[in-house]
């Protein structure tokens, strides 16, 4: 076995090893289990730079095993991968050190990080997968590595927030089984390849595949919570903050995401896909989304909820890049997987250290929490600008480049959606930046817990002031090598000039 | 690119971002003024610019002419607002926080003179405005934030027209605000964007319609802040059409909009200012109407190429009057508030000077800016009736600032012990440039022929006779409520939120609600707003007419 073919397995072996120690430690193995969690995340952040600057220069990394007849495991780095494989990667490490903190003195954490480990390993395999079968199979995996961390708490509304989300994921897996199986009755094993696939398919068996198309998307949708399909996110916000993390920017939404991605891309092949006529609607589908989510988040007084209707809202940039037709609409939605992630995990790392210190839960309890925690509500605010997508957050880099793909596409009405949704973020979310910076405080907070001389404990502040710095560093530095949008730049040309 | 040119935007961001640390603090108000010393030297002095490739999406800076006309003015206003802040707020707790604010509008305003590409003007844009709010709230006041929730409403919907349009701009390919114009005129959206850049930067310039912030906000900001959102950040909304919009190409339409906005907010600003007793909020009117007078400026370079050097001229000179004297009169106006009776006769006195030039008196910067107008004026169509318009709307102009000195007069004095020597001294350098200051600057020479003297001379002398008259004889006023039109809005906002129910955590747009004993004025003021409503439409429809009647 060559390097290049271990890399891979090397990558989700940090994860998948530690996972499964983390299982057999004893409850009270508070060191062991934090030093086996850091040791994991920076080794696999180790690796996966030293991959990012071999896919740069152009070289291969690729693992195969026969699994079935006819049918293998492959698991391969291209450009598009190290884009989903980098960001999990860097906001697991942070999660990682968000969770220690959070979880501090609270029982059942040997399974907890157990769970979360393997959460993780299952979104390498989905970045990595070199085929529908495999992107399957992981993606299989996430959703039940998922539930134990959603109810962790055991309470009846996280039970009922697990269940929740096991009954849409599931379903969601059934009918992207389905699309698979029929893809595969089609055309035997379906690798992602640069430009798709389908193309040689006869004419006659194209309005199959619309409906395959229909099948995967529905499937994939559940996860990317693509409105009617969003229903289980906001119930989810149940669970943890390090888990809403986990949900809304490293894996679970991501990788619904990601599977539009490649499905519209590395399968159908995005002028195939044009030619199909299947963009238009998907590019409906993203701005209802957009909209509908802006509009519910706009309703909501719990914190984490309006966050999570914000990630509805926000996640569907992405598939409105996948949906427009041309190099400046794929930049900005593939930009948009790493800017939307740095985002929101800051904003819920926020989120969680008002909940964790003060004991806000509620927009309206917001009053004044600027003064006390001024370091996280400088977090929340660059955050939340970026997610308006004010210049020079990395909100702003998306919008730009969504907005120019649209005229290129010549969807010029999706610029309205842009817009409509920038006031509409601003709705939600300058109101909680005006009551934290400009509301005078109450004279007593909700559950106030001292942590720390900081303003609360280092491990939940810390991350979220490096993601709000990252939101600025990547917004500013767009320009720059390796720079998501750089990086997004460099998979656009792999995929369009062949 | 040229050291100073750099620091015009990040010397200021840097000392913001330095007040945010709380040891650091109190040097950061002392050193304030200096950090707009590189503006200075740069406005001041010829810089090379130069590309910064790696910020953003790949940036240009570098000071052109235009630039240099709107850099000057604003680095001398925040550099005499920030002495003035250093000696308004020297007892106010939180003065830390305000220069926070106050030096990242700095850094966004003095930025977008230099900037040249889009990506970099709409980030420093967006910090200005952003920036503001925290001016605008200074004060925690219910009025304070009221005008803090309508302020920023208006700047998101701004930000938000401004980015769709710098979008379909950018859709050339270039990012260049050199090639902005003209890839702004080939466009198939060409309308739409000009639609999208009326609004977006009319926000800033008070465009009629969404003026309504500004009333609020100048009343509700402290003085020095008042005085640099009026006299420079106002400003930056006028620099944006100018880099933007396709001026000097023919197009009679948009010519004839922004005509007839600008003359309907030159009249109706002097009469809703008439209205008002709170010296500020006349003052924001009166900045109304001056911006009206502008825009009638920026609508006549849409009369072709021919019109567009003399209008730029007429734009830029009269940009830079209104700066100084706008700022003299906002920091006069805070000065007299801390004076008692006869020192505050002195006051008065120098407040005289830049009301009279805003009026367009002889030999002041306003006569300057009103013959640069004029001479403009010429290539519309409608000369003679705009020409007429311009010298009713300086009569308005004389009755206009008259009320605000009378107001001045009026005012209840605040007793606090202030620095009188340190606020006076940056009120008295903005009268000198008032005075001096454009025609130096421009080497413009006046025009002193009689006929020239007679015809600045006799509107002022007019709105003077007209504004003794009715104090001798009618001392009657009539009241609307600042932000006119917004008051029966913002009744229409709190219906339908009422109707929507509860739990929107959205700062409730609602006028201050008034006790049971006072609920006769408040009904008063309630028709009057609906009149003031009427009385907007009326002036446009009647405008319109004005305008397209062959």
């Amino acid at each position: 076995m060559t390097l290049n073919t271990a890399m891979p397995l090397l990558v989700i072996a940090t994860s998948l090893v530690t996972g499964l120690a983390i299982f057999f430690l004893a409850e009270d193995r508070h060191r062991t289990r934090s030093a086996l969690n850091l040791v994991g995340a920076l080794a696999k952040l180790a690796l996966v730079a030293a991959m990012l600057w071999g896919v740069a220069q152009g070289d291969q990394y690729e693992a195969r095993f026969a699994l079935l007849p006819g049918i293998d495991l492959v698991l391969r780095a291209d450009a598009l991968a190290m884009l989903f494989v980098t960001l999990s990667a860097l906001l697991w490490l942070f999660t990682t050190i968000y969770a220690i903190g959070y979880l501090e003195d609270s029982p059942n954490r040997s399974r907890f990080f157990g769970f979360f480990s393997l959460c993780v390993t299952s979104t390498m395999g989905i970045a990595f997968a070199g085929n529908l079968f495999t992107f399957f199979l992981f993606y299989e995996l996430l959703t039940l590595s998922t539930y134990p961390l959603v109810a962790h708490r055991g309470t009846d509304k996280a039970l009922r927030a697990g269940n929740v989300y096991l009954m849409y994921t599931l379903g969601g897996g059934a009918v992207l089984l389905v699309g698979v199986v029929w893809l595969y009755s089609l055309l035997g094993n379906v690798e992602f390849m640069h430009g798709g696939v389908l193309s040689a398919v006869p004419p006659q068996a194209h309005g199959q595949l619309a409906t395959i198309f229909a099948l995967l998307i529905a499937g994939l949708g559940v996860k990317a919570a693509l409105v009617p399909l969003h229903g289980w996110l906001p119930v989810a916000m149940a669970a943890p903050a390090p888990v809403s993390a986990l949900l809304h920017a490293v894996a679970v939404v991501k990788a619904g995401a990601f599977g539009i991605v490649r499905v519209v891309y590395d399968v159908y092949g995005i002028e195939f896909a044009s030619d199909l006529g299947l963009l238009a609607p998907l590019a409906l589908v993203a701005s209802i989304t957009i909209v509908y989510g802006s509009l519910r988040a706009l309703m909501q007084d719990d914190l984490k909820r309006r966050l999570a209707f914000s990630t509805v809202s926000q996640v569907s940039y992405i598939v409105l890049g996948v949906s427009l037709f041309g190099p400046l609409g794929t930049i900005g939605g593939l930009a948009h997987l790493v800017h939307q992630g740095i985002m929101k995990i800051t904003l819920f790392f926020c989120a969680g250290n008002y909940a964790e210190t003060l004991g806000i839960h509620r927009v309206s309890e917001m009053d004044g929490a600027g003064r006390r925690m001024p370091l996280t509500t400088a977090a929340f605010t660059v955050a939340a600008f970026g997610m308006i997508g004010v210049p020079p957050t990395a909100g702003f880099v998306t919008k730009w480049y969504l907005g120019l793909g649209a005229l290129d596409a010549g969807m010029p009405w999706v610029l309205g959606v842009l817009v409509l949704s920038g006031v509409l973020n601003a709705a939600y979310f300058l109101p909680i930046v005006y009551r934290a910076w400009f509301k005078p405080a109450p004279r007593r907070w909700p559950a106030e817990v001292a942590r720390g001389h900081l303003e609360t404990d280092g491990r939940l502040l810390w991350p979220a002031v490096i993601t709000a710095a990252m939101t600025l560093a990547v917004g500013l530095l767009a320009a720059t090598a390796f720079s998501p949008l750089d990086w997004a730049k460099l998979i656009m040309e792999r995929e369009y000039v062949r | 690119m040229n050291v100073w040119l750099a620091l015009t935007p990040l010397a200021p961001l840097a000392l913001a971002l330095l007040a945010t640390w709380h040891p650091v603090r109190p040097w950061c108000v002392r050193l304030a003024p200096l950090a707009f010393l590189p503006a200075l030297v740069t406005a001041l002095l010829p810089s090379s610019g130069g590309a910064i490739e790696w910020l953003l999406l790949g940036t240009h800076f570098s000071l052109d002419s235009v630039g240099r006309a709107f850099l000057l003015p604003s680095a001398v206003l925040w550099t005499l607002g920030a002495l003035f802040a250093r000696a308004w707020l020297a007892r106010d707790p939180a003065r830390g926080r305000f220069f926070g604010f106050f030096l990242a509008a700095a850094a966004g305003n003095l930025g977008v003179c230099v900037a040249q590409d889009i990506a970099s003007f709409y980030l420093l844009f967006a910090l200005m405005t952003f920036s503001a709010w925290g001016l605008v709230l200074h004060r925690h006041t219910p009025a304070a934030h009221r005008a803090g929730g309508v302020y920023v409403t208006l700047a998101v919907l701004g930000e938000a027209a401004l980015l769709a349009a710098f979008v379909l701009i950018a859709a050339s390919g270039d990012l260049s605000l050199a090639g902005a114009p003209a890839a702004a005129a080939i466009s198939p959206a060409r309308d739409l964007i000009v639609a999208l850049l009326l609004t977006g930067f009319g926000v800033k310039t008070g465009v009629l319609g969404l003026h309504v912030a500004l009333p609020l906000a100048y009343a509700a900001t402290p003085a020095p802040g008042a005085a640099v959102l009026a006299a420079a950040m106002i400003k930056a909304g006028l620099l944006g059409w100018l880099r933007f919009l396709p001026l000097g190409h023919s197009l009679p339409e948009w010519s004839a909009v922004f005509i007839a906005l600008g003359i309907a907010a030159a009249f109706y600003g002097v009469v809703v200012g008439l209205a008002q007793r709170e010296p500020k909020t006349i003052l924001a009117y009166s900045s109304v109407s001056q911006m009206g007078l502008i825009t009638v400026g920026v609508g006549c370079a849409f009369a072709g190429p021919a019109a567009y050097a003399p209008a730029l001229l007429a734009v830029t000179v009269y940009a830079l009057h209104h700066a100084f004297a706008k700022g003299a009169l906002f920091f006069g106006e805070a000065l007299a508030r801390v004076t008692r009776r006869r020192a505050r006769r002195w006051v008065l006195a120098g407040l005289a000077l830049p009301a009279a030039a805003l009026a367009g008196a002889p030999f002041t910067s306003g006569a300057l800016a009103k013959q640069a107008l004029k001479d403009a004026v010429v290539f519309a169509p409608w000369a003679g009736l705009l020409s007429l318009s311009l010298t009713l709307a300086a009569i308005g102009t004389t009755l206009l600032m008259l009320r605000f000195l009378w107001c001045v007069w009026r005012a209840p004095v605040t007793v606090t012990r202030r620095p009188l020597a340190a606020l006076a001294s940056p009120w008295l350098v903005a009268l000198v440039f008032v005075l001096v200051g454009v025609g130096a600057a421009l080497r413009l020479p006046f025009d002193v022929s009689a006929s020239a003297l007679l015809a600045a001379a006799w509107p002022v002398a007019l709105g003077v006779a007209i504004g003794a008259l009715v104090l001798r004889y009618l001392r009657a006023s009539f009241a609307l409520p600042p932000g006119d039109v917004l008051v029966p809005i913002e009744r229409v906002l709190a219906a339908a939120s009422a109707l929507r129910g509860p739990g929107v955590a959205w700062p409730r747009l609602r006028a201050p609600s008034f006790g049971g004993a006072v609920g006769e004025i408040e009904r008063a003021l309630r028709s009057w707003s609906v009149v003031g409503a009427l009385l907007f439409l009326l002036l446009g429809a009647f405008t319109l007419l004005l305008v397209f009647a062959p």
